[in-house]
């Protein structure tokens, strides 16, 4: 019986991760040049910035509309990762971060105990994840300021 | 149950989690009985000297994982559960502990504690994954409940008849934080009195008390340790303490640590909710 709930768990967790959490974590570190050559930083504050994606990543499972405690409604398999950005400004919340915000984030890491960036690109922009010790504080979404596609 | 090395033999225990930032705050604190280090952070033969101090003092040191991925698909790493056991080997702890939780699948690393679904299928990949952990450590392994931004649609269980069949199924201790009972009732609905009423609060091991905000506009609720403790976590300690003996209670704390007035104050109100204490030798 394990096996099998092991696949099917596997499969709503991998879901999960892909049409959202996923879409701002890859296991690389970051590399300033290659974010520079896309053109790519980042302002603003880590404490708003978690404010904002946070709960706009909840409001994006909830796609109901419903009112009251965010609910996971359903496990979105029409979900494009690549389309997020799309369908959290359409949910009403920008949580875009103005271009500057990335330099901020990118001090952070030189920061104690701040240690680890997390990126990953999509044809809209990037996102950034910081670290503090094994634990996620910050992620944020950075604009591409211009058209170059994601490698 | 396996052999509990406890730190909290007669009398509750204070404790704080251990940060290199507040490291000389804990040791100038004398009446801190017990601390916890997150597991990750640090490296069996490159213990931090200030932990290795208050160990020798007599202050109970408990590694705390955050990345074996228990409720995950897979089975957990062999390598992440020999780091937990090494840990708990140098630091001669009483015990470990992990989340209910999971934190990858599909090769992706979410780098968040992410609720599970309470179905049959996950309860029993819980179970596994647990009695393969507990098997490779010689100490009691404690299980905490985490704070959630959502939660899984159609639950075949309630909270606390998941938690409740999965101690007592791999034998394990109840790692219980206030704080993300605060947030799952903000966040998802929780029934905070119901919730502890249904707890196994007999494998009730130590607890949790941290910080967090709410969102202004959201009505969302963060579990973010750099925030002050909101009053409503006091007051589900207190609720807890008023039904059962809370062998032990800590702050957690990982950032914002400008105040320590304000950390202080915390501890305090921590200790008086527990009552007199036990002290370190």
């Amino acid at each position: 019986m394990t096996t099998a709930a092991r696949q099917r768990v596997s499969a709503r967790q991998s879901q999960l991760l892909s049409s959202a959490l996923g879409y701002c974590n890859v296991p690389t570190g970051i590399d300033r040049e290659r974010v520079r050559a896309l053109g790519m930083s980042l302002t603003g504050k880590r404490d708003a910035v978690l404010r904002r994606l946070m709960p706009a990543t909840t409001r994006h499972f909830d796609t109901q509309g419903r009112a009251g405690p965010p609910r996971l409604l359903r496990l979105s398999a029409t979900l494009d990762p690549r389309a997020t950005a799309a369908q959290l400004a359409h949910a009403g919340r920008d949580w875009r971060v103005p271009i500057e915000v990335a330099k901020e984030l990118f001090k952070w890491r030189r920061k104690p105990g701040w240690n680890l960036i997390d990126w990953q690109c999509c044809d809209a922009g990037f996102v950034v994840g910081l670290w503090f010790g094994s634990r996620l504080r910050c992620i944020a979404f950075c604009r591409r300021s211009h058209g170059r596609s994601a490698s | 149950m396996k052999t509990m090395k406890t730190p909290f033999r007669k009398t509750p225990s204070l404790g704080i989690g251990w940060r290199p930032e507040l490291a000389l705050a804990i040791e100038r604190r004398n009446d801190i009985g017990f601390v916890e280090v997150i597991a990750e952070s640090i490296r069996p033969g490159h213990i931090p000297p200030a932990l290795l101090a208050l160990r020798d003092r007599g202050v109970a040191v408990i590694p705390h994982g955050v990345g074996l991925s228990l409720g995950g698909a897979e089975l957990p790493d062999m390598g992440r559960i020999e780091h937990l056991a090494k840990l708990a080997r140098e630091l001669d702890s009483p015990m470990v502990s992990e989340h209910i939780a999971f934190v990858r699948a599909g090769g992706l690393e979410s780098g968040h504690l992410l609720p599970l679904e309470r179905t049959r299928d996950q309860l029993e990949i819980l179970v596994e994954n647990v009695n393969a952990v507990t098997q490779s450590l010689t100490v009691p392994l404690a299980l905490e409940n985490i704070s959630a931004l959502f939660s899984w649609p159609n639950p075949e269980m309630s909270e606390g008849a998941f938690l409740r069949e999965l101690l007592e199924r791999t034998d394990t201790l109840l790692l219980l934080d206030v704080a993300n009972i605060h947030a799952n009732a903000v966040n998802t609905g929780l029934d905070v009195q119901e919730f502890l009423d249904s707890l196994p609060l007999d494998r009730l091991a130590y607890v949790h008390v941290g910080g967090g905000h709410m969102e202004h506009d959201g009505g969302i609720y963060h579990d973010t340790h750099d925030d002050p403790v909101p009053p409503e976590a006091f007051a589900i300690l207190e609720s807890l303490a008023a039904r059962t003996r809370v062998p032990g209670a800590m702050l957690e704390r990982d950032a914002g640590f400008e105040s320590a007035e304000e950390l202080h104050a915390e501890l305090d109100h921590i200790a008086a909710v527990l009552g007199p204490q036990e002290v370190a030798p």
